[in-house]
């Protein structure tokens, strides 16, 4: 009890802010009967706020304040409507209508490209929220590390599913800040966090496909939009994988184009281990526009989504 | 806060806090001032979409984190601290070291802390988020954010210490007069 009432004592902040919290609360009314304890949390309090009254010193410097202000509107005008912007008023008629059917255009083309896909599938929807809630710091992340071996070794104990080799190796470039588990449908769903660059997130998920039903085909990317999130999606086995994010279908397609000139350079060399370091990555992809990605098979073998045998 | 509260203000609230976490934690003014625009970037394009406005303060505190970690500390290895391992005596400091110190001394001091203990260490000292707010931003456990605010203390004041003995020693003395026997 001492032990934990020392703990508590020492993360309790010398300004008295802290002195409603119930724990802290318990603590003090243990360490009032105990003179020895209680004469060293005044020790304590004692330390903590000189110190903090030293950090209170250092002052940011001059111009940061404005540097910040002004980095922000240009932040509000890039996201805001366009229909805001002044540029706006200079469209004459002709011009504007001309946009507005090139965009309809766009958007028949981009519906019928994406077709059955817009709106998600169960898991897919449910990743991504699980995703939204992750940026919007609703949820946390179970285990924040920027190891790759760690974070395949924690969710091998949660024994949440494991990435493996089709996994792009473009995502291994990319800095990775932790992993979470959650379930959908009783099975355990993995997502990883990636950064993409400056304040652009990437997430892997990874589930079991027992669930599910229209589970993408085996290695053959599939992008569709979720809730405003771009996903690309692949099976791996008896692995559904999805990689998503608030980016544009381009930059997730640049993550699988780096993982196909990795692997045309990787022929007729040694075995590359793939990034997950489980065992060598298949080493020959099938280029199309879709970036076809060869797996291994069930019986161990390398192969194409199309099941063409590579070794 | 209210959910119509300005940019400024919020900037004006947190700004100077924040740069006191990135400066701790990256030890550099231009890292620090980098971590904290970049932050307030952040906010100004993803901001509105946190449902709970009061949480406001803590998610400016996690992103700058995040911000740090990926951006500086890519290879960074969080140990997890057992409680009983953490439990220390931890006396205090003595008040003559206190008074001979000053804010840039202790910002120099915590950037040698453990990098592990510095993040909840400096979360504290600014004393702008509970332990139990410094567990969600740096998303690990109370438990170990009170084992790692015991442990990283013990350390803080052994560096206090230990460049305060070190000061004392580095008596240069003259040399000796040419011609003098």
């Amino acid at each position: 009890m001492e032990n934990k009432t020392r703990l508590l004592l020492s993360a309790r902040r010398s300004g008295g802010q802290d002195d409603r919290d119930a724990d802290i609360v318990e603590a003090l009314a243990y360490a009032r009967e105990n003179p020895t304890l209680a004469e060293w949390a005044r020790g304590q309090q004692r330390t903590d706020a000189a110190l903090a009254a030293k950090l209170r010193q250092v002052q940011p410097p001059q111009g940061l304040r404005d540097t910040i202000l002004a980095g922000a509107k240009v932040s509000r005008r890039r996201s805001g409507s366009w229909f805001e912007r002044r540029a706006f008023g200079n469209f004459r008629m002709g011009e504007m209508l001309a946009a507005v059917a090139i965009l309809l255009l766009i958007g028949v083309a981009l519906v019928s490209q994406y077709a059955g896909y817009d709106k998600g599938h169960g898991w897919q929807a449910a990743a991504v929220a699980e995703v939204e809630k992750i940026e919007h710091g609703e949820a946390t992340i179970d285990h924040q590390v920027a190891d790759m071996p760690d974070i395949r070794a924690w969710l091998a104990a949660q024994a949440a599913p494991v990435p493996g080799e089709t996994t792009p190796a473009a995502l291994a470039k990319l800095g990775i800040y932790g992993c979470s588990k959650r379930r959908w449908q009783g099975q355990p769903m993995t997502i990883v966090c990636f950064k993409l660059g400056p304040g652009k997130d990437v997430y892997l998920i990874a589930l079991s496909n027992v669930n599910i039903a229209d589970a993408p085909p085996q290695g053959v990317p599939q992008y569709s939009t979720v809730d405003g999130y771009t996903t690309v999606s692949w099976s791996e086995g008896s692995l559904t994988m999805m990689i998503t994010g608030k980016v544009t279908k381009a930059e997730l397609a640049k993550l699988f184009q780096a993982q196909a000139r990795l692997e045309l350079r990787g022929v007729g060399q040694m075995p590359r281990l793939s990034w997950w370091g489980r065992r060598p990555a298949c080493p020959l992809v099938a280029l199309g526009q879709a970036g076809h990605l060869s797996h291994y098979d069930r019986r161990g073998a390398c192969s194409t989504s199309l099941g063409t045998p590579l070794v | 806060m209210n959910p119509d509260q300005p940019f400024q203000l919020l900037v004006d609230l947190h700004y100077a806090a924040l740069y006191r976490f990135g400066l701790s934690l990256s030890g550099k003014v231009e890292a620090a001032s980098d971590l904290v625009q970049q932050t307030f970037y952040l906010w100004a394009e993803k901001g509105h979409q946190l449902r709970d406005r009061t949480k406001a303060k803590s998610w400016l505190f996690t992103t700058l984190y995040r911000e740090y970690l990926s951006t500086y500390r890519r290879n960074m290895k969080f140990p997890q601290v057992e409680l009983d391992d953490a439990i220390g005596e931890l006396p205090s400091i003595a008040s003559e070291v206190l008074d001979e110190l000053d804010g840039a001394t202790v910002v120099a001091t915590l950037a040698q802390v453990d990098e592990v203990f510095r993040g909840p260490l400096t979360l504290f000292y600014i004393e702008e988020l509970s332990y139990r707010e410094i567990a969600e931003v740096l998303q690990v456990p109370i438990g170990t954010v009170m084992s790692r605010l015991s442990r990283g203390k013990e350390q803080l004041r052994d560096l206090l210490i230990e460049s305060r003995s070190g000061a004392s020693e580095k008596v240069i003395a003259f040399p000796p007069k040419k011609g003098a026997a």
